[in-house]
Protein backbone atom coordinates (compact mmCIF):
# COMPACT_ATOMS: atom_id res chain seq x y z
CA UNK A 1 0.00 0.00 0.00
CA UNK A 2 2.12 2.64 -1.50
CA UNK A 3 0.81 5.81 -0.02
CA UNK A 4 3.45 8.02 -1.52
CA UNK A 5 6.16 7.45 -4.17
CA UNK A 6 8.30 9.86 -1.90
CA UNK A 7 10.18 6.98 0.12
CA UNK A 8 11.08 9.74 2.73
CA UNK A 9 7.17 8.91 4.26
CA UNK A 10 7.18 5.63 5.46
CA UNK A 11 3.38 4.89 4.64
CA UNK A 12 2.51 3.68 7.91
CA UNK A 13 3.02 7.12 8.88
CA UNK A 14 1.42 8.84 5.83
CA UNK A 15 -1.34 7.06 6.46
CA UNK A 16 -1.83 8.11 10.05
CA UNK A 17 -1.50 11.73 8.49
CA UNK A 18 -4.48 10.70 5.79
CA UNK A 19 -6.77 9.31 8.71
CA UNK A 20 -6.82 12.58 10.42
CA UNK A 21 -7.91 14.72 7.36
CA UNK A 22 -11.68 15.87 7.09
CA UNK A 23 -14.43 13.73 5.09
CA UNK A 24 -14.53 17.20 2.82
CA UNK A 25 -10.30 17.32 2.05
CA UNK A 26 -10.47 13.50 1.82
CA UNK A 27 -12.81 13.51 -1.35
CA UNK A 28 -10.77 16.79 -2.64
CA UNK A 29 -7.62 14.69 -2.37
CA UNK A 30 -8.78 11.77 -4.25
CA UNK A 31 -8.25 13.21 -7.24
CA UNK A 32 -4.29 13.25 -5.89
CA UNK A 33 -3.55 10.27 -7.67
CA UNK A 34 -5.26 6.64 -8.10
CA UNK A 35 -3.43 5.01 -5.31
CA UNK A 36 -4.97 7.75 -2.97
CA UNK A 37 -8.06 7.17 -4.62
CA UNK A 38 -8.27 3.49 -4.04
CA UNK A 39 -6.84 3.73 -0.50
CA UNK A 40 -9.47 6.39 0.87
CA UNK A 41 -12.49 3.87 -0.60
CA UNK A 42 -10.82 1.17 0.95
CA UNK A 43 -13.07 -0.37 3.90
CA UNK A 44 -10.50 -0.38 6.88
CA UNK A 45 -9.42 3.05 6.12
CA UNK A 46 -13.09 4.00 6.33
CA UNK A 47 -13.42 2.05 9.55
CA UNK A 48 -10.13 3.47 11.30
CA UNK A 49 -10.73 7.03 9.75
CA UNK A 50 -14.23 7.07 11.71
CA UNK A 51 -12.68 5.35 14.98
CA UNK A 52 -9.95 8.79 14.68
CA UNK A 53 -13.21 10.34 14.03
CA UNK A 54 -14.80 9.74 17.40
CA UNK A 55 -12.67 11.16 19.38
CA UNK A 56 -13.80 14.45 17.36
CA UNK A 57 -17.39 14.56 18.40
CA UNK A 58 -19.71 17.20 17.86
CA UNK A 59 -23.04 18.54 19.53
CA UNK A 60 -26.13 17.99 17.57
CA UNK A 61 -29.07 19.38 18.96
CA UNK A 62 -32.55 19.10 17.37
CA UNK A 63 -35.52 21.30 17.63
CA UNK A 64 -38.72 22.54 16.56
CA UNK A 65 -38.85 25.75 15.04
CA UNK A 66 -41.86 27.80 15.83
CA UNK A 67 -41.99 29.61 12.95
CA UNK A 68 -41.95 26.57 10.92
CA UNK A 69 -44.43 24.00 10.35
CA UNK A 70 -44.81 21.63 13.95
CA UNK A 71 -42.93 18.74 12.29
CA UNK A 72 -40.19 20.52 10.84
CA UNK A 73 -37.26 19.77 12.82
CA UNK A 74 -34.12 21.72 13.33
CA UNK A 75 -30.89 19.97 13.62
CA UNK A 76 -27.72 22.67 14.70
CA UNK A 77 -24.32 20.97 14.64
CA UNK A 78 -21.86 22.86 16.74
CA UNK A 79 -18.25 22.60 15.22
CA UNK A 80 -17.00 22.46 18.63
CA UNK A 81 -17.52 22.38 22.66
CA UNK A 82 -17.23 26.32 22.87
CA UNK A 83 -20.99 26.38 21.00
CA UNK A 84 -19.63 29.23 19.14
CA UNK A 85 -20.36 28.37 15.59
CA UNK A 86 -22.44 25.64 13.81
CA UNK A 87 -23.87 24.37 10.71
CA UNK A 88 -27.98 24.06 10.78
CA UNK A 89 -29.07 21.00 8.73
CA UNK A 90 -32.41 21.97 7.70
CA UNK A 91 -32.90 22.37 4.21
CA UNK A 92 -32.23 18.82 3.78
CA UNK A 93 -35.19 18.03 6.10
CA UNK A 94 -37.33 20.18 4.75
CA UNK A 95 -40.23 18.26 3.18
CA UNK A 96 -39.92 15.26 5.87
CA UNK A 97 -42.07 15.61 8.50
CA UNK A 98 -39.43 13.35 10.97
CA UNK A 99 -41.21 10.87 13.42
CA UNK A 100 -37.47 9.50 14.48
CA UNK A 101 -33.59 10.74 13.91
CA UNK A 102 -31.02 8.66 14.98
CA UNK A 103 -27.41 9.80 14.36
CA UNK A 104 -24.80 6.83 14.21
CA UNK A 105 -21.66 6.84 12.99
CA UNK A 106 -21.81 10.07 11.05
CA UNK A 107 -24.81 8.58 9.33
CA UNK A 108 -28.21 10.12 9.85
CA UNK A 109 -31.42 8.07 9.98
CA UNK A 110 -34.71 9.97 9.74
CA UNK A 111 -38.44 8.34 9.42
CA UNK A 112 -41.27 10.31 8.13
CA UNK A 113 -44.81 9.94 9.26
CA UNK A 114 -45.66 7.83 6.95
CA UNK A 115 -42.63 5.08 7.47
CA UNK A 116 -40.55 6.19 4.58
CA UNK A 117 -37.08 6.40 5.60
CA UNK A 118 -33.63 7.75 4.31
CA UNK A 119 -30.49 7.77 5.07
CA UNK A 120 -27.88 10.93 4.68
CA UNK A 121 -24.57 11.37 5.66
CA UNK A 122 -23.83 14.81 5.86
CA UNK A 123 -19.90 14.84 5.68
CA UNK A 124 -20.31 12.78 2.11
CA UNK A 125 -23.75 14.15 1.26
CA UNK A 126 -24.42 11.15 0.23
CA UNK A 127 -28.31 9.88 0.68
CA UNK A 128 -29.92 6.72 0.21
CA UNK A 129 -34.07 6.20 0.28
CA UNK A 130 -35.12 2.73 2.36
CA UNK A 131 -37.81 0.60 -0.33
CA UNK A 132 -40.41 0.91 2.02
CA UNK A 133 -41.94 -1.55 4.00
CA UNK A 134 -45.10 -2.21 5.61
CA UNK A 135 -46.77 0.47 3.53
CA UNK A 136 -50.34 0.09 5.21
CA UNK A 137 -48.55 0.93 8.67
CA UNK A 138 -48.17 4.07 8.72
CA UNK A 139 -52.47 3.80 10.00
CA UNK A 140 -52.97 5.33 13.04
CA UNK A 141 -54.09 1.82 14.55
CA UNK A 142 -50.24 0.83 14.03
CA UNK A 143 -47.64 1.80 17.05
CA UNK A 144 -44.04 1.99 15.03
CA UNK A 145 -40.92 1.62 16.95
CA UNK A 146 -37.64 2.19 14.69
CA UNK A 147 -34.04 1.35 15.15
CA UNK A 148 -30.78 2.31 13.10
CA UNK A 149 -27.19 1.12 14.14
CA UNK A 150 -24.63 -1.13 13.05
CA UNK A 151 -22.56 -4.46 13.67
CA UNK A 152 -19.05 -3.22 14.38
CA UNK A 153 -17.53 -7.08 13.01
CA UNK A 154 -19.12 -7.44 10.09
CA UNK A 155 -19.72 -3.41 9.56
CA UNK A 156 -22.55 -3.92 8.37
CA UNK A 157 -25.75 -1.79 8.91
CA UNK A 158 -29.39 -2.34 9.64
CA UNK A 159 -32.74 -0.86 10.37
CA UNK A 160 -34.91 -2.85 12.63
CA UNK A 161 -38.81 -1.52 12.35
CA UNK A 162 -41.56 -3.01 14.81
CA UNK A 163 -44.89 -2.64 14.03
CA UNK A 164 -47.79 -3.16 16.16
CA UNK A 165 -51.78 -3.41 16.38
CA UNK A 166 -52.19 -0.50 19.05
CA UNK A 167 -55.88 -1.20 19.18
CA UNK A 168 -56.10 -5.29 19.06
CA UNK A 169 -59.91 -5.32 20.57
CA UNK A 170 -60.62 -2.67 18.37
CA UNK A 171 -59.41 -4.52 14.90
CA UNK A 172 -59.00 -8.02 15.87
CA UNK A 173 -58.31 -9.31 12.36
CA UNK A 174 -55.22 -7.06 11.22
CA UNK A 175 -51.70 -8.00 11.99
CA UNK A 176 -51.19 -7.87 15.88
CA UNK A 177 -47.34 -7.75 15.55
CA UNK A 178 -44.90 -7.87 12.81
CA UNK A 179 -40.70 -6.72 12.71
CA UNK A 180 -38.68 -6.70 9.88
CA UNK A 181 -34.56 -5.95 9.19
CA UNK A 182 -33.06 -4.16 6.43
CA UNK A 183 -29.96 -4.50 5.78
CA UNK A 184 -27.72 -1.59 3.97
CA UNK A 185 -25.22 -4.32 2.22
CA UNK A 186 -28.08 -6.12 0.48
CA UNK A 187 -30.44 -3.47 0.34
CA UNK A 188 -33.20 -5.94 1.85
CA UNK A 189 -35.51 -6.30 4.49
CA UNK A 190 -35.98 -9.49 6.53
CA UNK A 191 -39.20 -10.15 7.86
CA UNK A 192 -38.58 -11.69 11.39
CA UNK A 193 -41.02 -14.71 12.17
CA UNK A 194 -43.63 -15.01 14.83
CA UNK A 195 -41.35 -17.15 16.90
CA UNK A 196 -38.68 -14.77 17.26
CA UNK A 197 -41.03 -11.93 18.34
CA UNK A 198 -41.89 -13.64 21.70
CA UNK A 199 -39.72 -11.81 24.26
CA UNK A 200 -41.24 -8.26 22.11
CA UNK A 201 -45.18 -9.68 22.42
CA UNK A 202 -47.63 -7.57 25.13
CA UNK A 203 -45.00 -4.86 25.88
CA UNK A 204 -45.18 -1.78 24.24
CA UNK A 205 -41.81 -0.33 23.26
CA UNK A 206 -41.16 3.19 23.13
CA UNK A 207 -38.64 5.00 20.75
CA UNK A 208 -35.47 5.39 21.77
CA UNK A 209 -33.28 7.73 19.47
CA UNK A 210 -29.20 7.06 19.22
CA UNK A 211 -29.29 3.58 21.27
CA UNK A 212 -27.12 1.37 19.53
CA UNK A 213 -23.70 0.48 21.66
CA UNK A 214 -21.31 -1.84 20.42
CA UNK A 215 -23.98 -3.87 17.89
CA UNK A 216 -26.80 -4.10 20.10
CA UNK A 217 -29.71 -1.57 20.18
CA UNK A 218 -31.72 -0.53 23.22
CA UNK A 219 -35.62 0.77 23.72
CA UNK A 220 -37.47 1.31 27.02
CA UNK A 221 -40.61 -1.00 27.25
CA UNK A 222 -43.73 -1.48 29.46
CA UNK A 223 -45.59 -4.57 30.07
CA UNK A 224 -49.25 -3.88 28.76
CA UNK A 225 -51.02 -5.41 31.51
CA UNK A 226 -48.91 -4.49 34.31
CA UNK A 227 -48.15 -1.01 32.46
CA UNK A 228 -45.61 0.06 35.64
CA UNK A 229 -43.72 -2.59 35.02
CA UNK A 230 -40.67 -1.29 32.83
CA UNK A 231 -38.17 -3.44 31.06
CA UNK A 232 -35.44 -2.44 28.45
CA UNK A 233 -35.52 -4.55 25.23
CA UNK A 234 -32.21 -5.35 23.48
CA UNK A 235 -31.82 -6.16 19.84
CA UNK A 236 -28.60 -7.60 18.75
CA UNK A 237 -28.04 -6.27 15.30
CA UNK A 238 -25.63 -9.19 14.01
CA UNK A 239 -28.03 -12.18 15.58
CA UNK A 240 -31.09 -10.33 14.76
CA UNK A 241 -32.13 -11.80 18.23
CA UNK A 242 -34.15 -9.81 20.62
CA UNK A 243 -33.29 -9.66 24.70
CA UNK A 244 -35.07 -8.29 27.65
CA UNK A 245 -33.28 -6.74 30.33
CA UNK A 246 -34.91 -6.02 34.10
CA UNK A 247 -35.19 -2.76 35.09
CA UNK A 248 -32.63 -1.43 37.68
CA UNK A 249 -33.72 -2.25 41.87
CA UNK A 250 -34.29 1.65 42.86
CA UNK A 251 -35.49 2.01 45.83
CA UNK A 252 -38.64 4.37 47.00
CA UNK A 253 -39.25 5.19 42.83
CA UNK A 254 -42.78 6.03 42.37
CA UNK A 255 -44.79 2.85 40.37
CA UNK A 256 -44.80 4.43 37.20
CA UNK A 257 -41.30 6.53 36.45
CA UNK A 258 -39.64 5.57 33.41
CA UNK A 259 -36.78 6.54 31.68
CA UNK A 260 -34.70 7.30 28.44
CA UNK A 261 -31.70 5.70 27.08
CA UNK A 262 -28.67 7.57 26.72
CA UNK A 263 -25.17 6.85 25.42
CA UNK A 264 -22.96 8.90 27.53
CA UNK A 265 -20.30 10.14 25.12
CA UNK A 266 -16.85 8.03 25.67
CA UNK A 267 -18.48 5.48 27.55
CA UNK A 268 -19.38 2.41 25.09
CA UNK A 269 -22.25 1.02 27.67
CA UNK A 270 -26.03 1.78 27.33
CA UNK A 271 -27.21 4.38 30.32
CA UNK A 272 -30.94 5.05 31.41
CA UNK A 273 -31.42 8.33 32.60
CA UNK A 274 -34.16 8.37 35.29
CA UNK A 275 -35.73 11.38 36.30
CA UNK A 276 -38.16 12.54 39.43
CA UNK A 277 -41.18 11.98 37.46
CA UNK A 278 -43.40 14.12 39.64
CA UNK A 279 -40.99 16.78 39.86
CA UNK A 280 -40.56 19.75 37.54
CA UNK A 281 -37.65 18.61 35.10
CA UNK A 282 -35.73 22.22 35.95
CA UNK A 283 -35.69 21.75 39.73
CA UNK A 284 -35.31 17.53 40.01
CA UNK A 285 -32.69 15.62 40.21
CA UNK A 286 -31.93 12.91 37.23
CA UNK A 287 -29.84 9.42 37.66
CA UNK A 288 -27.67 7.84 35.27
CA UNK A 289 -27.91 3.38 35.35
CA UNK A 290 -25.38 2.20 33.18
CA UNK A 291 -25.80 -1.37 31.60
CA UNK A 292 -23.02 -3.73 32.02
CA UNK A 293 -21.20 -5.42 29.81
CA UNK A 294 -22.81 -8.60 29.75
CA UNK A 295 -26.05 -6.64 29.68
CA UNK A 296 -27.36 -8.16 33.14
CA UNK A 297 -26.84 -5.63 35.97
CA UNK A 298 -27.22 -1.74 36.54
CA UNK A 299 -24.93 0.53 38.42
CA UNK A 300 -25.42 4.07 39.65
CA UNK A 301 -23.11 6.72 37.32
CA UNK A 302 -23.81 9.82 38.47
CA UNK A 303 -26.84 12.18 40.00
CA UNK A 304 -26.94 15.56 38.61
CA UNK A 305 -29.28 18.45 40.01
CA UNK A 306 -31.60 20.37 37.97
CA UNK A 307 -30.69 20.07 34.09
CA UNK A 308 -30.38 23.35 32.18
CA UNK A 309 -29.10 21.54 28.98
CA UNK A 310 -25.51 20.01 28.18
CA UNK A 311 -23.64 19.01 31.01
CA UNK A 312 -19.59 18.16 31.14
CA UNK A 313 -18.44 15.03 32.30
CA UNK A 314 -15.14 16.12 32.48
CA UNK A 315 -15.53 19.43 34.12
CA UNK A 316 -18.72 18.81 35.66
CA UNK A 317 -20.80 21.94 34.85
CA UNK A 318 -23.70 22.84 32.51
CA UNK A 319 -23.46 24.56 29.58
CA UNK A 320 -25.91 26.75 28.12
CA UNK A 321 -26.71 26.24 24.52
CA UNK A 322 -28.62 29.54 23.96
CA UNK A 323 -31.70 27.35 22.66
CA UNK A 324 -32.86 26.82 26.36
CA UNK A 325 -36.21 29.35 24.83
CA UNK A 326 -37.02 26.52 22.25
CA UNK A 327 -36.94 23.74 25.12
CA UNK A 328 -40.51 23.24 24.66
CA UNK A 329 -41.60 20.44 23.02
CA UNK A 330 -40.69 17.14 22.69
CA UNK A 331 -38.77 17.08 19.87
CA UNK A 332 -36.00 18.63 22.45
CA UNK A 333 -32.57 16.03 21.62
CA UNK A 334 -29.32 16.03 21.72
CA UNK A 335 -27.14 13.64 19.84
CA UNK A 336 -23.12 13.27 19.30
CA UNK A 337 -22.04 13.27 15.62
CA UNK A 338 -18.62 12.40 14.18
CA UNK A 339 -17.61 12.80 10.44
CA UNK A 340 -17.65 9.35 8.42
CA UNK A 341 -16.82 8.03 5.00
CA UNK A 342 -19.01 5.26 5.20
CA UNK A 343 -20.95 5.30 2.10
CA UNK A 344 -24.07 4.48 1.51
CA UNK A 345 -24.54 5.39 -2.33
CA UNK A 346 -26.07 2.03 -3.98
CA UNK A 347 -23.63 0.14 -5.43
CA UNK A 348 -25.07 -0.87 -9.05
CA UNK B 1 12.04 8.90 45.83
CA UNK B 2 15.39 7.79 44.59
CA UNK B 3 14.70 6.15 41.64
CA UNK B 4 12.66 9.23 39.83
CA UNK B 5 16.24 11.00 39.94
CA UNK B 6 17.97 8.52 38.10
CA UNK B 7 19.14 9.66 34.99
CA UNK B 8 18.89 7.74 31.68
CA UNK B 9 21.73 8.65 28.93
CA UNK B 10 20.69 9.54 25.27
CA UNK B 11 23.03 9.62 22.26
CA UNK B 12 21.76 11.00 19.17
CA UNK B 13 23.43 10.22 15.22
CA UNK B 14 25.18 13.21 14.95
CA UNK B 15 27.01 12.53 18.96
CA UNK B 16 25.20 14.87 20.80
CA UNK B 17 24.68 13.32 24.78
CA UNK B 18 21.72 13.87 26.55
CA UNK B 19 21.07 13.37 30.65
CA UNK B 20 17.58 12.72 31.15
CA UNK B 21 15.63 12.18 33.97
CA UNK B 22 13.99 8.35 34.08
CA UNK B 23 9.88 10.37 34.93
CA UNK B 24 10.75 11.75 31.05
CA UNK B 25 12.58 9.11 29.72
CA UNK B 26 9.72 6.81 30.32
CA UNK B 27 7.29 8.88 28.46
CA UNK B 28 8.81 7.10 25.84
CA UNK B 29 7.66 3.46 25.54
CA UNK B 30 11.07 2.07 23.60
CA UNK B 31 12.77 3.64 26.33
CA UNK B 32 10.31 2.06 29.18
CA UNK B 33 10.81 -1.27 27.94
CA UNK B 34 14.57 -0.87 28.14
CA UNK B 35 14.35 0.21 31.30
CA UNK B 36 12.26 -2.39 32.42
CA UNK B 37 14.74 -4.97 30.39
CA UNK B 38 17.78 -3.71 32.53
CA UNK B 39 18.40 -2.73 29.34
CA UNK B 40 19.33 0.92 30.08
CA UNK B 41 22.25 1.21 32.27
CA UNK B 42 24.86 2.18 29.23
CA UNK B 43 23.90 5.02 27.30
CA UNK B 44 21.44 4.68 24.57
CA UNK B 45 22.35 5.06 21.01
CA UNK B 46 19.46 6.70 18.72
CA UNK B 47 20.92 6.13 15.33
CA UNK B 48 18.51 8.08 13.34
CA UNK B 49 17.86 10.99 15.32
CA UNK B 50 19.83 14.21 15.55
CA UNK B 51 20.18 16.18 18.50
CA UNK B 52 18.33 18.70 17.56
CA UNK B 53 15.09 16.78 17.09
CA UNK B 54 15.89 14.65 20.42
CA UNK B 55 16.24 17.38 22.43
CA UNK B 56 12.95 18.72 20.81
CA UNK B 57 11.26 15.54 22.51
CA UNK B 58 12.80 15.59 25.27
CA UNK B 59 11.18 18.82 25.78
CA UNK B 60 7.88 17.96 24.97
CA UNK B 61 8.04 14.79 26.99
CA UNK B 62 9.42 17.03 30.12
CA UNK B 63 6.42 19.31 29.46
CA UNK B 64 4.22 16.39 29.91
CA UNK B 65 5.63 15.24 33.21
CA UNK B 66 5.78 18.67 35.00
CA UNK B 67 2.26 19.12 33.77
CA UNK B 68 0.95 16.10 35.04
CA UNK B 69 -1.16 18.05 37.31
CA UNK B 70 -2.51 20.68 35.13
CA UNK B 71 -5.81 20.53 33.68
CA UNK B 72 -6.56 19.01 30.21
CA UNK B 73 -6.93 22.45 29.02
CA UNK B 74 -3.62 23.53 29.90
CA UNK B 75 -2.21 20.86 28.55
CA UNK B 76 -4.14 21.76 25.06
CA UNK B 77 -2.80 25.01 24.60
CA UNK B 78 0.75 23.90 25.98
CA UNK B 79 1.07 21.34 23.19
CA UNK B 80 -0.84 23.37 20.43
CA UNK B 81 2.40 26.33 21.47
CA UNK B 82 4.92 23.53 21.32
CA UNK B 83 3.90 22.15 18.19
CA UNK B 84 2.92 25.49 16.13
CA UNK B 85 6.46 26.58 16.27
CA UNK B 86 8.04 23.47 14.25
CA UNK B 87 7.68 23.62 10.13
CA UNK B 88 6.59 21.10 7.82
CA UNK B 89 10.11 19.60 7.30
CA UNK B 90 10.86 19.58 11.25
CA UNK B 91 7.52 17.76 11.56
CA UNK B 92 8.73 14.90 9.24
CA UNK B 93 12.15 14.35 11.48
CA UNK B 94 10.03 14.64 14.96
CA UNK B 95 6.77 11.79 13.50
CA UNK B 96 9.70 9.28 12.34
CA UNK B 97 11.33 9.95 15.97
CA UNK B 98 8.53 9.95 17.66
CA UNK B 99 7.30 6.59 15.83
CA UNK B 100 10.79 5.24 16.84
CA UNK B 101 10.58 6.28 20.50
CA UNK B 102 7.03 5.45 20.59
CA UNK B 103 5.74 8.79 22.22
CA UNK B 104 2.22 8.04 21.64
CA UNK B 105 0.88 11.47 22.55
CA UNK B 106 3.47 12.80 20.28
CA UNK B 107 3.28 11.08 17.45
CA UNK B 108 -0.72 12.00 17.76
CA UNK B 109 -0.11 15.91 18.12
CA UNK B 110 2.35 15.89 14.81
CA UNK B 111 0.21 13.95 12.51
CA UNK B 112 -2.57 15.97 13.76
CA UNK B 113 -0.72 18.94 12.72
CA UNK B 114 0.68 17.54 9.79
CA UNK B 115 -2.92 16.89 8.58
CA UNK B 116 -4.47 20.51 9.80
CA UNK B 117 -1.30 21.72 7.91
CA UNK B 118 -2.45 20.08 4.37
CA UNK B 119 -5.96 20.01 4.73
CA UNK B 120 -6.66 23.42 2.95
CA UNK B 121 -4.98 22.85 -0.06
CA UNK B 122 -5.38 21.87 -3.43
CA UNK B 123 -4.52 18.42 -5.07
CA UNK B 124 -1.93 19.89 -6.86
CA UNK B 125 0.11 21.47 -3.65
CA UNK B 126 -0.20 18.15 -2.27
CA UNK B 127 1.65 16.79 -4.86
CA UNK B 128 4.10 18.92 -4.69
CA UNK B 129 4.56 18.27 -0.94
CA UNK B 130 4.06 14.49 -0.99
CA UNK B 131 5.94 14.36 -4.13
CA UNK B 132 3.42 12.17 -5.92
CA UNK B 133 2.86 11.76 -9.65
CA UNK B 134 -0.69 12.52 -11.12
CA UNK B 135 -1.29 9.08 -12.94
CA UNK B 136 -5.23 10.15 -13.51
CA UNK B 137 -6.10 11.42 -17.24
CA UNK B 138 -6.94 14.26 -17.79
CA UNK B 139 -10.55 13.62 -18.22
CA UNK B 140 -10.33 11.54 -15.65
CA UNK B 141 -9.15 13.96 -13.32
CA UNK B 142 -12.13 16.31 -14.52
CA UNK B 143 -14.64 13.63 -13.28
CA UNK B 144 -14.10 13.07 -10.10
CA UNK B 145 -13.57 16.60 -9.85
CA UNK B 146 -16.72 17.28 -11.40
CA UNK B 147 -18.78 14.69 -9.43
CA UNK B 148 -17.46 16.52 -5.63
CA UNK B 149 -17.38 20.00 -7.13
CA UNK B 150 -18.59 20.96 -3.47
CA UNK B 151 -15.28 19.57 -1.98
CA UNK B 152 -13.40 22.32 -4.11
CA UNK B 153 -14.78 25.23 -2.27
CA UNK B 154 -11.78 25.92 0.00
CA UNK B 155 -13.54 27.70 2.80
CA UNK B 156 -12.77 25.42 5.73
Amino acid sequence: MAVTSNAQWPDDLATSILLRLSVKSIIRFKCVSTTWRCFFDNPSFVSQHLYISKRNQRIVVRYTDEHEHDDDIVLRMFHDTTLATFDDWFPQFQTLRAVSVCIHDGLLFVCDINLRIRLWNPATRETRFLPQYYADARHRRYWNTIGFGSDPISNEYKVILIVRNDKPYKTPLLPQLRCAVYKMSTDSWRELKREELHLVEGKSLYNSENACVNGVYYWVASDDVLYWKHYVVAFDMRKEVFQLIQWPHIPDTQPNSTGELVIIPRVDRISLWISDSYADSHTSNHDFWMLDEHGQYWTKLLTIGPLLELYDLQTHQLIDTGLRHKLNGAQFRIYTYEESLVTIRRHR
Amino acid sequence: MASTLKKIILKSCDGKILEVEEAVAVQSQMIKNMIEDDCANEEIPLPDITGEILSMIIEYCKMHVDGENNSNNELIARDADFITRVDLNTLYYLIVAANFLNVKSLLDLTCQRVADIIKGKSPEEIRLTFNIKNDFTPEEEEEIRKKNAWAFDYKD
